[in-house]
């Protein structure tokens, strides 16, 4: 069905109050539930808004064209159905299983190579081949975080009249789009006590990396040596940014080499942003105990934002509370991304991983590793 | 749609409730306690089924059912009615008493759940909402006499009704009113799918429909095979179902095992035993209430499921919606998952408007439910994937299908 300019295309989400993880955490914790957009994850806002304004411009025959190993190919997919256009996704060869999940929403698929480099090049190809043709970017672009920002700006109508704006929002970072589209609703909104928490998994930090490499996030005195094969090269205003030469962790939805200059550059001037790497297997603990608590299914790159829920130390290293606050009063919001890689298959895969795993809780926050505390 | 908002600058006429230690969050005591849930196109089953198909999550509710409307509803109207010192108790195995723990905590009252040996599994749960839960006796009968018990030997003991109540009904009617305003302008449903156990839910749904102005929206009532009691009082009154001249028949697999006896108007039939894993269904008779008043009414569809059809519908759910509810919740969402029972219910209620023009959405009731864990769902996935195959049949109103 068609639908106007004035109408998004984008669900407003339920923000939900977790008895839980507030009487674990001692604070007032709530869940943004992007698990409700219509492709199941937040990716929606931000791509529909894309394409809407992609045929405003272009007009009813735009053919819209991502590359993608799964969660923005799907919601290129369902705004291009809804918006009745056509769309084309390049998928790497990696991530074939998504096939038909993309095909059944009406996309033409291809798979586009090995690598996700590979199925952007040869989505860049189409585009460049053909006039109706609009390239969706996966994460780095402007409107697709001002599309994402919509679901902090929700917030303020669904948090409890007469609270102050969240302590911390916390959310995972792949490329960057959702912390671009956070961070833009928490300056449209000038909330700035807000600490931002991007959480990412080991194997596959870049963001976490390329802030270290920057003087304003982190002295070079404190700096840790870049890992072997990971390069660091310098943008425009002066933002540092890795490449990682290759990722090493299961949550395949956070696999990006480098993160978005732009959104760097944004975490970079909000200077209230903590870092957090943590391993794949907490990550895999804290979905088992959510799906326990919660009865909802998500996938690695999602639940590596709730890592920190279920470890209240690690919680309280990543957000002591400040001096003279009563930090049962704050208000904290996770944001649960979404996304469609998740399945029991892979819920009884975790359980066997995550039973096996004999490493203590360990994390990075800012670059300093934080180990759990004995005994506790 | 947002959570509901609450009133900023009206300042409570309420006494003031003692906190409790326990955190929670900020609560106008005064205003609704539930939670307005979302009304979710599925893509899928729209699909599927060949129209706009509306999921209502209840299961996303604080206690993750829909009962925490009549629950809560009923639990702010004992406090308005005797104060602070009121004490609400509950003999329930599951989603109702953890429905008053999260709705006493909130308003921060005394509450006391009891409960037989064998559903000790949810105890953790509204102990952590700061609840009482006393657990003695073996069968449901034994804690409900323990309850009766508190409320003779206590001043302000109010015990809460499981189901036949009209309150808890004028709670779950507020599902119907959020569902008008969240489905698209004007549009009305073609039917309302629920699950019936004894009836509540049914009930409010019926009321809601008439109090939005929806005569001629249909409720299809969804049990398994093994626990359908309100399926077998229905057909057993005459008036159900029927041709006009003819006398209706009862299948024998929905006359055999029952005991009827006639409550006022209506006969009601009382199950011999429980059949079903769908625990949450487990009502050996319905409500007689809501029975007469849906005869009266009429456009109910009656349908019962086999558990392995229900499983399925569990495990696939999971597996598209990312969400685990418990097995009576699964049994709402069988038409869902198989497209030729949603067509024979079609066909057996035209009204359910079948010309693709004027098609009307549908909406189901996601009931929710905490009794579930993955553990569960990857069972009944095995199970579903041996038998769900054999059993595809079903009972609509007085005729047995399969396909």
């Amino acid at each position: 069905m068609p639908s106007t300019p004035s109408s998004h295309l984008w669900f407003q989400t339920s923000l939900i109050y977790s008895s839980q993880i507030s009487a674990r955490l001692g604070c007032q914790v709530y869940l943004k539930l992007e698990t409700l957009q219509p492709s199941q994850s937040f990716k929606y806002r931000g791509i529909s808004l894309f394409a809407q304004n992609a045929i405003a411009l272009h007009g009813r025959e735009t053919h819209l064209v991502a590359a993608s190993g799964g969660n923005a190919g799907l919601a290129v997919a369902y705004a291009a159905r809804h918006l009745n256009v056509k769309c084309t996704i390049f998928i790497p060869e990696a991530a074939k299983s998504v096939k038909p999940v993309l095909e059944r929403e009406k996309a033409v698929v291809v798979v586009g190579g090995e690598a996700y480099v590979d199925a952007l090049r040869e989505a860049e190809k189409l585009v460049a081949s053909s006039p109706d043709a609009v390239m969706v970017p996966a994460y780095d672009d402007p409107l697709l975080w001002r599309g994402h920002s919509t679901m902090i700006t929700e917030l303020t109508s669904q948090l409890p009249a007469n609270t102050p704006p969240p302590s911390a929002i916390l959310c995972s970072v792949g490329g960057g789009g959702l912390l671009g589209g956070l961070l833009t609703g928490v300056n449209s909104l000038g909330w700035r006590d807000t600490t931002v928490v991007a959480l990412e998994t080991e194997g596959s930090n870049c963001f976490h990396q390329s802030m270290l490499q920057n003087d304003r996030f982190c002295a070079v005195a404190q700096r840790p040596a870049l890992p072997d094969g990971v390069t660091v090269r310098s943008e425009e205003e002066g933002v540092r940014l890795v490449t990682l030469p290759r990722i090493m962790s299961r949550a395949a939805s956070l696999g990006a080499s480098s993160p978005s200059a732009g959104v760097v550059k944004m975490a970079l001037e909000w200077r209230n942003v903590r870092c957090v790497t943590v391993r794949d297997e907490m990550s895999m603990g804290a979905g088992l105990l959510f799906l326990e608590e919660h009865k909802m299914l998500i996938e690695l790159a999602c639940s590596t934002t709730l890592v920190p829920a279920y470890s209240k130390p690690l919680f309280d290293a990543i957000l002591p509370p400040a001096s003279g606050q009563d930090p049962s009063k704050r208000t904290v919001v996770f944001i649960v991304c979404g996304g469609v890689k998740i399945s029991l298959h892979e819920i009884e895969e975790y359980e066997k991983l995550v039973h096996a795993d004999t490493k203590g809780s360990e994390a990075l926050i800012d670059g300093q590793r934080w180990v759990h505390p004995v005994g506790l | 749609m947002p959570i509901a908002r609450r009133l900023s600058s009206r300042p409570s006429t309420r006494p003031s409730t003692p906190s409790q230690h326990l955190l929670q969050p900020e609560v106008d005591t005064e205003k609704p306690l539930w939670s307005k849930t979302p009304l979710l196109r599925s893509e899928k089953m729209s699909d599927r089924l060949g129209c706009d198909v509306y999921l209502k999550l209840e299961n996303l509710q604080p206690p993750l059912s829909f009962k925490y409307r009549g629950i809560s509803l009923f639990a702010q109207r004992a406090l308005d009615g005797h104060g602070p010192n009121v004490h609400l108790i509950s003999a329930s195995s599951g989603n109702t008493g953890l429905a008053l723990a999260y709705s006493c905590k909130r308003l921060g009252i005394k509450c006391t759940i009891f409960l037989p040996e064998g559903a000790c599994r949810i105890v953790p749960l509204p102990e952590r909402e700061g609840a009482k839960v006393v657990v003695g006796g073996k069968e449901y009968v034994d804690a409900l006499g323990a309850a009766r018990k508190a409320l003779e030997n206590e001043k302000h003991a109010v015990m809460i009704p499981s189901y036949d109540d009209p309150i808890i009904w004028e709670g779950h009617v507020s599902m119907v009113h959020e569902i008008k305003r969240q489905l698209p302008p004007g549009e009305r449903p073609a039917a309302i799918f629920c699950a019936v156990g004894g009836g509540g839910l049914l009930g409010g749904i019926m009321q809601g429909c008439t109090e939005v102005g929806w005569p001629d929206v249909n409720i299809v009532g969804c049990e398994t095979v093994g626990s359908n009691c309100f399926h077998r009082t229905m057909v057993a009154n005459s008036s159900f179902a029927s041709e006009k001249g003819k006398i209706p028949l009862i299948p024998a697999s929905l006359a055999n095992g029952v005991t009827l006896q006639k409550e006022g108007s209506v006969k009601i039939a009382s199950l011999d035993k429980l059949d079903s894993r769908a625990a949450s269904l487990g009502a050996t008779a319905p409500s007689a209430r809501v029975v007469s008043t849906i005869l009266k009414r009429g456009r109910v569809c009656c349908m019962s499921v086999p558990d392995p059809l229900s499983m399925e519908a569990c495990a696939l759910f999971a597996e598209e919606h990312k969400m685990l509810v418990e097995l009576a919740c699964g049994t709402v969402l069988v038409p869902a998952y198989n497209p030729a029972l949603y067509h024979t219910i079609l066909a057996y209620h035209p009204t359910l408007e079948n010309d693709p023009e004027t098609r009307r959405p549908l909406v189901f009731i996601v009931c929710g439910g905490a009794k579930i864990s993955v553990k569960e769902i990857e069972e009944y996935d095995t199970i579903a994937e041996k038998e769900a195959r054999s059993h595809q049949f079903a009972f609509i109103d007085r005729i047995k299908t399969e396909w």
